[in-house]
């Protein structure tokens, strides 16, 4: 795992040359949309090989010599003990001076893994700033490969590539970080929360240095496996849609009287989808709420959060809007005229 | 492979001669050196227990290799006095490994697992951590997400138990940035007569902190007494469901390079996929060409793992008149074109026996409880 892992495989575009921008060599099919023209005649003869998975010598292997090799032992094993839990044999705390070792050496190479991310992120920073100086025909060569110097339009046209990409790796970053603080804010509060069990020896990130596994002395709580099997299904689901709500925020489903509604979800692109009802009250209202309420401002206000990427979904506006247009439009007219007349 | 050049963790060859898992008995597929001490022969916890009386520590210590990449070695200076295991006569570190069917803590003393077992605390009908993510009612399988920084002895030695049939894995004590997503069932060699209990069967973890985003599993294993029930299809099919719930992730896929059984695993799970995909969409629907973001979109695969799977199943081809291959080779012509063929595509369904519209998958997405 972090052997391998740089910034690499989908920054294929830096690949040829690790210090350059390289777009010469670009995937078409990957990266451009080229069209995979569909035949029906038979070819194995130009087989497109690019990565090599098609010839025969790639074909994946296990250790095949080895998968057959599973007996079930006989075994008589020993009558469950009347001792105290203590008694059982491989206590957690037996592999807590070793694997904490251990773990603190593992996490000195992600700490190296870290520091590189940084670095590239430091210089992508840099470059960035360059290509965006008046001066930056000087330095575009230092940041990605060129063909033809010369060439002015392709200058152009790379320096638009080089920041896009650029771009898109520092977003890759702001992403990694986000998820970076997420974890160290789960990770804060699960030990808050086993400190206030009264498991105080216990801390994430360490081996239970009690002796005891946490586990130990733990009733079944809700949340447990066993506790969730005896939820049905549309329970549980149930459940899951609530917990998701109050970790993300809650799904905002506005009705916009065209037999759609538009669905903003904290973590899904938002969509529109088609909602029978069709009143024309004014009540958007969140698809979680138990009781409907007006446009409040918290509902405005979380409309304000970023937006996904937006999926384009094709619909058209029902007839409806048109026969009511007429109506809504003079509804406005008396709204307005009403608010009007309270402020003066 | 000399010494120095040993990754860490990472052997060519099997070090542990069998491996006893709850009442199986099994070969190891890959070495793991992360469960013993630097004298090659001790399980790590044992030898730091021993030498603290004598008030050394002797741990396998790891540096940053020479190439600055984070890949690291075996570092046994510290251990002079010890035999260097090239010069024994046996590959073999140790005879046999017990590890614990439940909670996978480890032993080299028979005495000591099996006694253990009977009293495990995870040794309960139901799983006693993690969280239920997936219930088949139907084949009684069942997936449960586990935090490595919520469960940090019992994932890490997951983690441990899982490299003896990954070759390249490399995280088996940091477990705080993973989280670990466990396949249970009933082990149908179990007495029927007692009271069934889910057992762990496999699993895969997810890198909370991989630096692409669109990473859906890191490491993938299934144990070698469960394997052949397609319980590595019903993981990835769930990691792929995970990712469709996860921001960021719309398309996604495995973190490379693929384990050997990973290798298997999602070409066997891609190719059925895309077969299916690509017989609904583009051959019934008579499309006369396509391209990869399309078929993305469909099955929310990276687009370079469609690309390499088709290679894979050789439907793709060029243009068939030659071209001159210049030398710069920087002039692009026009017959650069790839077709998909059709011909090519049915001989694969035949020579691998999928019938399109027999098709079934292991995950039934009814219980997904996500
Ligand atoms: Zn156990």
């Amino acid at each position: 795992m972090p052997n391998e892992r740089k910034l690499r495989s989908k920054d294929e575009i830096r690949r040829s040359n690790p210090t350059l921008f390289n777009f010469e060599k670009i995937n078409k099919l990957l990266f451009r949309d080229q069209p995979i023209k569909v035949t029906s005649s038979l070819n194995f003869e130009n087989l497109y090989n690019e990565s090599g998975a098609s010839s025969s010598s790639q074909q994946p292997k296990v250790p095949t010599s080895k998968a057959n090799s599973v007996v079930i032992r006989e075994e008589l094993l020993p009558r469950k003990s009347k001792g105290k839990a203590r008694d059982v044999p491989l206590q957690d705390s037996n592999y807590e001076l070793f694997h904490k070792r251990m773990k603190k050496e593992e996490k000195k190479m992600t700490n190296i893994d870290r520091q590189r991310i940084l670095n590239e992120c430091d210089t992508l920073e840099t470059s960035l700033r360059l290509l965006e100086q008046h001066d930056w025909v000087k330095h575009i060569r230092s940041i990605t490969q060129i063909y033809d110097p010369h060439n002015y339009k392709e200058l152009e046209y790379k320096k638009v590539l080089t920041i896009y990409e650029i771009k898109r790796l520092l977003k890759k970053y702001a992403s990694w970080k986000k998820r970076e603080d997420q974890l160290m804010l789960d990770i804060k509060q699960y030990n808050h929360k086993i400190s206030h069990r009264g498991e105080n020896t216990f801390n994430a990130g360490d081996v239970v240095s009690n002796g005891h596994s946490i586990h130990n002395d733990l009733e079944p709580n809700s949340d447990s496996v066993e506790s969730e099997f005896s939820l049905s299904l549309d329970e549980l689901k149930n459940k899951r849609k609530s917990e998701r709500c109050q970790k993300y925020g809650q799904i905002i489903k506005l009705k916009l009287h065209n037999g759609l509604s538009l669905v903003i979800d904290p973590v899904f692109p938002p969509k529109f989808i088609q909602t029978l009802d069709t009143s024309t009250k004014t009540t958007p209202v969140t698809s979680n709420s138990p009781e409907p309420k007006d446009t409040s401002t918290e509902e405005v206000a979380k409309l304000g959060i970023e937006i996904p990427n937006i999926e384009p979904h094709n619909f058209t506006i029902s007839q409806n809007w048109k026969l009511h247009s007429k109506e809504w439009k003079s509804e406005r007219a008396k709204l307005r005229n009403s608010l009007h007349a309270k402020h003066n | 492979m000399g010494k120095s050049s040993e990754f860490y963790g990472v052997l060519e060859q099997p070090n542990i001669r069998r491996i006893c898992f709850g009442k199986y008995e099994i070969d190891s597929w890959y070495g793991n050196a992360a469960y013993f001490g630097a004298d090659h022969k001790t399980l790590g916890y044992k030898k730091i227990t021993a030498n603290e009386k004598n008030g050394q520590l002797i741990t396998a210590m790891r540096k940053p290799s020479l190439n600055g990449h984070s890949t690291t070695q075996i570092d046994n200076t510290t251990d002079t006095a010890s035999t260097t295991p090239q010069s024994q006569s046996s590959q073999y570190w140790l005879d046999k490994l017990y590890v614990c069917e439940y909670c996978f803590k480890y032993t080299d003393v028979e005495q000591e697992c099996q006694a253990h077992r009977i009293s495990c605390t995870f040794n309960k009908t139901y799983p006693p951590v993690g969280k239920l993510m997936y219930r088949d009612e139907y084949s009684q399988y069942i997936i449960t997400k586990v935090r490595g920084f919520e469960n940090v002895l019992f994932t890490q030695n997951l983690c441990l138990f899982g490299k003896l049939f990954l070759d390249n894995k490399s995280v088996y004590y940091n477990v705080d940035p993973f989280d670990f997503y466990i396949v249970y069932g009933h082990d149908p060699t179990d007495d029927e007569s007692s009271n069934l209990k889910f057992k762990p069967m496999g699993f895969f973890s997810k890198e909370v902190l991989s630096w692409d985003c669109d990473n859906n599993l890191a490491c993938i294993c299934v144990f070698p007494p469960f394997q052949r029930k397609g319980l590595g299809n019903l993981l990835i099919e769930f990691s792929y469901e995970l990712a469709a719930v996860t921001a960021g992730q719309k398309f996604s896929g495995p973190e490379f390079p693929l384990s050997p059984f990973g290798k298997i695993s999602y070409y066997n799970y891609w190719s059925k996929k895309l077969t299916l995909t690509l017989y609904e969409h583009i051959i019934k629907e008579g499309i006369i060409s396509f391209n990869l973001t399309e078929i993305a979109n469909l099955t929310g695969f990276r687009r370079e793992d469609i690309l390499i799977t088709l290679e894979y199943m050789k439907v793709l081809h060029r243009s068939s008149r030659k071209r001159a291959s210049s030398k710069g080779s920087t002039t692009k012509s026009e017959d650069e074109n790839v077709y998909f063929s059709k011909a090519n595509f049915q001989k694969w369904c035949s020579d691998n026996h999928i019938d399109v519209k027999q098709e079934k998958s292991m995950l039934n997405p009814n219980y997904l409880v996500l």
